[in-house]
């Protein structure tokens, strides 16, 4: 396959991914930009040693999970336009009016523990797949996606209150 | 609804918000070229913050030991080779916040060949005496400029530029990186140093030649090599060498620490292309209180080695202070 052939297929796809796993579509996009940017450049690498759709999952990933939290690299790469990133609120005024609870909430869970419910509860992949994706044990897995439902549990029965 | 049902149904209730693919597919064309366009301004950069990062040390005048550690500037070998060989003075100083004058600790020459492979940076023994005065005390005198020109006459070569850097550099950058691991122990063939990640405060302390750890000044110096050495590693493996984002932002952090650049930025870019295809070699002549021996018996072959731009050669012979 082809860098081209890949692209077409997979970027829809990995589109979707990154939106549930940032919660905005600007840093969605921004994220999936520089990890096909770096695939295109590594292409010939990465096809040889490794399967791209395996490299571009966990890039993207780390990518997120790293966002803002004291990796400059990240931080610089991601926002080389500063004008032309939008902030999260953007996209609450997009919505419904009917508020999304849950959404937000996705929004205020440690980052580790919202990609393992995307992987989980949207990409639909098992454990063990979670587990290669996010560099860590099939048990972290479990205990991260535990903590965080307990959390969203808790979160959403005191707010129905 | 359990919260799992809920969770399956927000992601789905989103996805209609999911950007469009197309116009990122044009963007994802752009950037890529983009990035291989700035490959050689990423090289400049690459050479400006691999220099300000080896940086140098705090010493007081009187410490009689003499090459105080040296910061090298590691500009990147190019692929397509530089018409002529390129050399960077590299002067390190141990100005501390809030005193006014600062010593040269370091004089490194930095030498990138026609040749791609290797970059040398060639340590001088600070007290060594040039033109009738130490390079400490013409750097107290007459600051970078009358440095360069006494290291000109001495080698008998021209600088494209001078680069003149503090342990407020050297601390910024590391940081900046998140720390970096080095081994940077007594001579590394003696014993298996160990190898812990510096922070920017632990590398100007251990670097410093107050540090109190008993090391001479080569082995400072060898050690400010293998610490280069180890950011240089470091920036190739994360990316950093290659993203332009990336380097401007370092060279900012540099930057905005006090790095000084004399010389056309746009020459250090010739000579790179990406940090990984070239080997670093270090030259440290050993430290004497006394250079004289040094002068008639290392200095004129290293110093015709760097003029005729033969240093491959010349480092290649089995020698003590060369380490790569």
């Amino acid at each position: 396959m082809t860098y081209e052939e890949f692209v077409d297929s997979r970027l829809p796809a990995l589109l979707r991914y990154a939106l549930m796993l940032t919660g905005d579509r600007s840093t969605a996009e921004d994220l999936v930009q520089e990890t096909m940017v770096r695939l295109q450049l590594n292409w010939r690498r990465v096809a040889r040693t490794d399967t791209p759709d395996g490299y571009v999952r966990r890039m993207l990933t780390n990518q997120f999970i790293d966002l803002r939290r004291g990796s400059w690299l990240r931080r610089v790469l991601l926002r080389p336009e500063p004008d032309s990133s939008f902030p999260a609120a953007h996209d609450h005024a997009q919505e419904s009016a009917e508020r999304d609870q849950m959404w937000e909430l996705l929004g205020t869970l440690p980052r580790r523990q919202r990609a393992a419910l995307v992987l989980r509860y949207y990409e639909d992949l098992p454990d063990a797949d979670i587990a290669e994706v996010l560099g860590c044990a099939v048990g972290t897995v479990r205990s991260s996606i535990s903590r965080a439902l307990s959390t969203l549990r808790t979160t959403l029965v005191e707010a129905a209150r | 609804m359990s919260v799992e049902e809920d969770l399956r149904a927000t992601f789905v209730r989103h996805e209609a918000a999911t950007p469009a693919a197309d116009p990122l597919r044009n963007k994802i064309k752009a950037a890529v070229v983009r990035r291989k366009r700035r490959r050689a301004i990423i090289s400049t950069a690459a050479a400006v913050l691999v220099v300000a990062a080896a940086v140098p040390i705090a010493a007081s005048v009187s410490h009689r030991d003499s090459p105080t550690t040296e910061s090298l500037l590691a500009a990147p070998v190019t692929a397509a080779a530089p018409a002529t060989a390129l050399n960077v003075l590299l002067i390190g100083t141990d100005r501390t916040p809030g005193v006014a004058s600062a010593r040269a600790d370091s004089v490194t020459i930095v030498h990138v060949p026609v040749d791609p492979g290797a970059t040398y940076l060639i340590t001088l023994p600070r007290d060594g005496v040039v033109g009738g005065r130490t390079l400490a005390e013409t750097f107290r005198a007459g600051g970078a400029p009358a440095t360069r020109a006494a290291v000109s006459r001495l080698a008998g070569i021209k600088f494209n530029a001078t680069i003149i850097v503090d342990p407020a550099t050297l601390s910024a950058v590391t940081d900046a990186v998140d720390g970096v691991k080095a081994c940077l122990g007594r001579r590394v063939e003696q014993n298996l140093p160990a190898c812990p990640t510096f922070d920017g405060a632990g590398i100007v302390k251990r670097l410093g030649a107050r540090s109190g750890l008993g090391y001479t000044g080569y082995e400072r110096d060898l050690n400010s090599q293998r610490y280069l050495r180890s950011l240089a590693e470091k920036l190739t493996a994360d990316g950093t060498l290659t993203d332009p984002a990336a380097l401007r932002a370092l060279v900012g952090v540099a930057d905005h620490s006090g790095l000084k650049i004399d010389g056309d930025l746009s020459v250090l870019a010739r000579a790179a292309q990406s940090l990984n295809a070239a080997e670093i070699v270090g030259v440290v002549a050993p430290s004497l209180t006394s250079t004289d021996s040094h002068h008639e018996r290392v200095y004129p072959a290293l110093f015709a080695a760097l003029r005729t731009d033969d240093l491959a050669t010349w480092t290649a012979a089995p020698r003590a202070y060369v380490e790569r």
